[in-house]
């Protein structure tokens, strides 16, 4: 029995010490009592899987999605910079500090100062996008995205669709911009329509998405009024 | 009070156990592993887990540690916003059903089976 009970044991490892402190026992109790019912000598197969499974989860739980796409986004940049740019010297080193700056403001709980900070971090990203210099566009897209979810965090539903709108529309012109510079002596290829044709069609949505939010919160008021 | 949209089968075994009275994790698995005939035959850790959530929700408590046999069973209970969520589903359960049984009975007869 003990030796089975080592080897739950190892399982439950997989959960934070915080969580084993609390619920360990509890969990292997239930495990033992289990094993006592059933005669099994060996954890199973599916329990196992269950115990890592429900061990990540727990550790994940108390992750914010923020902190992890600010942090994700945070070290890529910095080996971009490093790497690819060769140079900290970058105007993307204005990106970088807001980034930082918007992750300290979450970890210290300042939601509002965070959301700033995400936001002016995602434009400048965005800036840069539309001069040649600037990073490409999956460095844009991954910023301006994590600055999203940071930015958007506590957000009400309507207020956050029209902010992901308005970048997803900054970022669609930025890169088609781009585009039109880099491709306009060869503007036959289909990349470049194709760029143009998502810009038209982002900023179409982005503005009919607005305009929806605009007129149900005006409808809504109006309930309220009368 | 949170109005329960939806109950899982899990849930809705956890908190029918419950009703009878306070249970230790593995009583309780065994109980809903019978009352649902067999279907709902959960892991000791999704069990748990379902058990910490519906805490969090406070629709169950803990009630108590126990050591026997030195293995430790913490016990637990339902609350009353747990009987009361168990409740009005019991209510949509029983809504649907008395629907559906209207309905099977103005089926017509000899439309193919």
């Amino acid at each position: 029995m003990s030796g089975l009970e080592t080897r739950y044991g190892r399982l439950l490892r997989w959960y934070p010490r915080q969580w084993r402190a609390r619920n360990e026992a509890v969990v292997l109790g239930m495990l033992l009592d289990q094993a006592h019912d059933t005669g099994r000598m060996t954890p199973s197969v599916a329990d196992r899987a269950s115990l890592i499974v429900g061990g990540l989860r727990e550790r994940l739980k108390h992750l914010e999605p923020a902190v992890v796409a600010l942090t994700g986004s945070i070290a890529f940049l910095v080996w971009y910079l490093a790497i690819i740019a060769e140079t900290f010297a970058h105007p993307s080193l204005l990106t970088l500090g807001l980034m930082l700056g918007a992750l300290v403001a979450v970890v210290a709980r300042r939601p509002q100062l965070a959301r700033v900070l995400a936001v002016l971090a995602a434009l400048s990203a965005i800036a840069l996008a539309f001069s040649l210099e600037g990073p490409g566009p999956s460095v844009t897209v991954l910023v301006a995205g994590a600055c999203l979810i940071a930015a958007t965090r506590g957000l009400r539903r309507s207020d956050a669709i029209m902010l992901i709108a308005a970048m997803v529309l900054a970022v669609v012109s930025a890169e088609s911009w781009r585009s039109v510079v880099i491709l306009w002596p060869l503007f036959v290829i289909p990349h470049f329509w194709i760029a143009i044709v998502i810009g038209v069609a982002a900023a179409a949505g982005a503005i009919l998405l607005t305009a929806a939010t605009a007129v149900r919160r005006a409808s809504m008021r109006g309930e309220t009024a009368s | 009070m949170r109005m329960v949209t939806d109950m899982r089968e899990p849930t809705f075994w956890v908190l029918t156990v419950l009703a009878a009275g306070r249970r230790h994790g593995y009583s309780l698995m065994q109980e809903a592993r019978e009352l649902s005939d067999g279907r709902v035959d959960l892991k000791v850790a999704t069990l748990y887990a379902a058990l910490e959530r519906l805490g969090e929700q406070g629709l169950v408590t803990a009630d108590g540690d126990e050591v026997v046999d030195g293995r430790t069973r913490r016990y637990f209970r339902l609350t009353d916003a747990g009987a009361t969520a168990l409740e009005q589903q019991v209510t949509r359960i029983e809504a649907n059903a008395k629907h559906a049984r209207a309905r099977l009975v103005l089926r017509p007869a000899g439309e193919p089976a």
